[in-house]
Order: structure tokens, then C-alpha cells, then sequence
């Protein structure tokens, strides 16, 4: 099963989120979502906190979401 | 063992064992229409032991007795949680349950206290069982299903928390609920293993039922024991019920505090089922997200079997929490001398 991230926990210690995240296995299913427009909407630039790190971070913004739905990893020119 | 615990169960072993608390009305019911405690015991694995003691004699050879007792039981029984719809049979079965439970085996030893049952049908019979026997101090607590047929925080349930304080008992909800109660906020289920499970989410609704509707605003000396549902899903569900609250909070006018300040402040959990992850690095991340040392009850859920979380969990703690989750918790909870 995959998850969108919003609207995404936000607990006081953000690496708690990176345990929730690490606990579940889910760091190959979690796919970036903004659910524009809904009131409990977060900045996509802030949604994901850093302590998730860059790896983690490219998989749920991107990587997931292009194995999922079997999508061009590049911009078709 | 130098524990309190907070989940032990007792059930008479069929209506006969009520019978002399019953009016010969009633009687003559459950004789002509052939009414049976059913329980649920079909549908566990097979071989479990799933009878709860019924007698003073089979509490104290499975569980008082030995080394290894517990230095004070609190007994619970669900009897009344499955039987039946019909509000004044809920009501006489509750009494009747009571007074089973004072006769049969808190009178019979100083180690024992109980949840004091009511009717889960009625909030009026509720109270009024709460006044007939609530200042019997070997009650500590008010014993709901988790099911309901409203959320218990709702205000029609206000009068149950009101009569529980001023008699200085607090309030349990354990797991399962009457037949005829989905089992998931979604609806009825096919399977015994939705139902065991269900009882997490439902948990759930009610920790944000009671915050929500502002019950410990209007009873702030009130604490709520959930029992039989698990505890490890808590911290994610208090990181939402914060965030979601700071967009909404119109709605809840009487809250003064971040939602999650008022769970930990006012609810507890029993560590049976633990249900935690193998590894003894995740079960400290655990701990360490919910404030557990805070929060647990040790309970063993006897005659039912969980598997081998509770030694997971005291593993992770030191030894003050170790005590305070065993006893002290408890002791506090509950007003108990130890």
C-alpha cells in the first residue's frame, strides 16, 4: 500500500517522523502530494522536514511516484 | 512480582452464578426465554484458554497465588459488554454483576479491587448504579467498552463522568464492546482477526472523543484507563489531532491547551497487548515518542495471552520507569495504598 504525504504529521521532534516513517517500512511508498487546495494544506517547499535527509527526501518527492505509476524518469524533450 | 495490575478478568460462568442478584423477574427471563452467556470464546485460535476465572477458588490457583502474584489485582469484568440491547436488562445484569464480584471475590481477599460495571445502554442506569455502589472503596473505576454507540466523550455521557468523581473513581475503557456495535469506525467486519485489531482504531476515536468534546476541561481531576488496545499507535495520532486542532480550533472553544497536553495528562494505558516491533532500537524510538514511562499501567490481561511484548517494553526502561509503569502509575492513578 502506498500513502500521500498530505496533510503530514508535523510531532514536536521531526525526527520522529523519520522513526514513524522507518518503523512502518515505508520509505519506498510514501508519494509527494500537495492536496491543493484543501484548508490543511502546507507549503510544498516546507511540507518535508529536513531531517528526513536527501535520499529519502528524493523518494518521496520523486522516485517513488516514478516506480509506482511506471513514469519517464526524464522530461520527454 | 511487586506490580499492580490493572487488567486481570473475572466473568460468572453462566447467568446461574447472578441469579441471586437478579429479581425473581428477571429470573423467571432468563429461565422461560433461555437466555445464555454466550461469550466469545469460538472465536479464538484453538486452545486457547479463553475462560475468564468465574470463581474466588480459580483466581487465586491461576493468579494469586505463587511468587510471582501480583501484589494487588484490579479485576475486570466484560460480561455485561455483549449480551444484550435491552436497557433494563443491561441495568439489573450490571448490579447483578457487582454484587458477584463484591461476594464472590473482592470480599474474599484484601489484594483485589475492581471496575465497577454499569450499563452501556443507558446513561441513566449508569448513574444510578454509580450511586448504589460507587462509594465501595474496593471500586476504583468505572468500567465502558471501547465500542460505543456514541463517542464517550460525547455530552449525553457527561453525567456518567460527573457520578464517577464524585465518587473518586475514574474511568477504564477496555476493549470489545456489545454485540450489535461495529467494531471498526467503518462498519461491521467478517473476521475475528479485524475485530482483535479493531480495537486500536476505535481506541483511537475515543482518545480524540474525550479531548474534543472538552470532558477534561469539565472534569479536570478525571483519568481515563484504555485497556486491551494497545498503546504504540498513540504518537502518531497526537502529532495529527495537534496540527489538524491549530487550523480548526474555533470548534473546540473550551480547549486551553495543544490536544496531545490534555492525552498525557489525562490518559493512561494498559501494556497488554504491547504490540510493539521486534527490534529492542524501535521499541525505545516508541517509548520515547509517547512519554511511555508516564502513561503505562502494567496489566497482564489474564486469562488472555499477547505474546511477549511486556518483557520487550521493560527492557527498554530504566529502573524508576520500570517501577512506575508495575505499580506507581497505578498506585497514583488509583489512590492506591501499596
Amino acid at each position: 500500500v502506498w500513502f500521500t504525504t498530505q496533510p503530514i504529521e508535523e510531532p514536536d521532534d521531526p525526527q520522529h517522523l523519520v522513526y514513524a516513517i522507518e518503523q512502518a517500512r515505508l520509505g519506498d511508498r510514501l508519494l509527494f502530494a500537495t492536496d491543493y487546495p484543501h484548508w490543511d494544506f502546507d507549503s510544498p517547499k516546507q511540507a518535508l522536514p529536513r531531517a528526513l535527509g536527501p535520499s529519502l527526501r528524493r523518494a518521496i518527492m520523486r522516485d517513488n511516484a516514478l516506480a509506482l505509476y511506471g513514469l519517464p524518469a526524464e522530461r520527454p524533450a | 512480582m511487586d506490580a499492580i495490575d490493572c487488567d486481570v478478568h473475572c466473568a460468572p460462568a453462566s447467568y446461574d452464578a447472578l441469579l441471586p442478584y437478579l429479581s425473581d423477574y428477571w429470573r423467571q427471563n432468563i429461565a422461560e426465554a433461555g437466555i445464555r452467556l454466550t461469550g466469545v470464546a469460538h472465536a479464538y485460535p484453538h486452545g486457547v484458554v479463553a475462560a475468564a476465572p468465574s470463581s474466588y477458588e480459580e483466581l487465586t490457583s491461576r493468579v494469586l497465588d505463587g511468587a510471582a502474584a501480583p501484589r494487588l489485582v484490579l479485576l475486570n469484568c466484560l460480561t455485561g459488554f455483549e449480551t444484550h440491547r435491552n436497557p433494563y436488562f443491561s441495568a439489573a445484569v450490571a448490579s447483578a454483576t457487582n454484587d458477584w464480584m463484591r461476594e464472590e471475590m473482592l470480599a474474599r481477599d484484601d489484594r483485589l479491587r475492581a471496575s465497577l460495571v454499569v450499563s452501556t445502554v443507558s446513561t441513566e442506569d449508569a448513574v444510578a448504579e454509580i450511586e448504589r455502589v460507587g462509594d465501595d472503596p474496593r471500586f476504583v473505576q468505572v468500567l465502558l467498552p471501547v465500542r460505543g454507540d456514541l463517542p464517550w466523550g460525547h455530552k449525553i455521557n457527561h453525567p456518567i463522568f460527573a457520578a464517577a468523581r464524585s465518587h473518586s473513581l475514574q474511568v477504564a475503557l477496555h476493549a470489545w464492546g456489545r454485540a450489535g456495535k461495529a467494531p471498526t469506525p467503518s462498519g461491521f467486519t467478517t473476521t475475528y482477526l479485524e475485530d482483535y485489531v479493531g480495537n486500536q482504531p476505535i481506541a483511537q476515536a475515543q482518545v480524540l472523543s474525550f479531548v474534543s468534546e472538552g470532558v477534561f476541561e469539565r472534569f479536570p481531576d478525571l483519568r481515563v484507563a484504555v485497556a486491551e488496545c494497545g498503546f504504540a499507535w498513540l504518537a502518531p495520532l497526537l502529532w495529527r489531532f495537534d496540527k489538524d486542532w491549530k487550523g480548526v480550533w474555533r470548534e473546540l472553544p473550551w480547549l486551553k491547551r495543544r490536544p496531545s497536553e490534555y492525552v498525557v495528562e489525562h490518559f493512561c494505558f494498559t501494556t497488554a497487548p504491547a504490540h510493539l516491533p521486534d527490534e529492542a532500537a524501535a521499541v525505545g524510538q516508541l517509548l520515547e515518542m509517547m512519554d511511555a514511562p508516564g502513561m503505562l499501567t502494567y496489566a497482564s490481561d489474564y486469562p488472555h495471552e499477547h505474546g511477549d511484548g511486556m518483557s520487550l517494553l521493560l527492557d527498554q526502561l530504566s529502573e524508576d520507569e520500570r517501577r512506575r509503569v508495575l505499580w506507581g502509575n497505578a498506585a497514583a492513578l488509583y489512590g492506591l495504598e501499596r
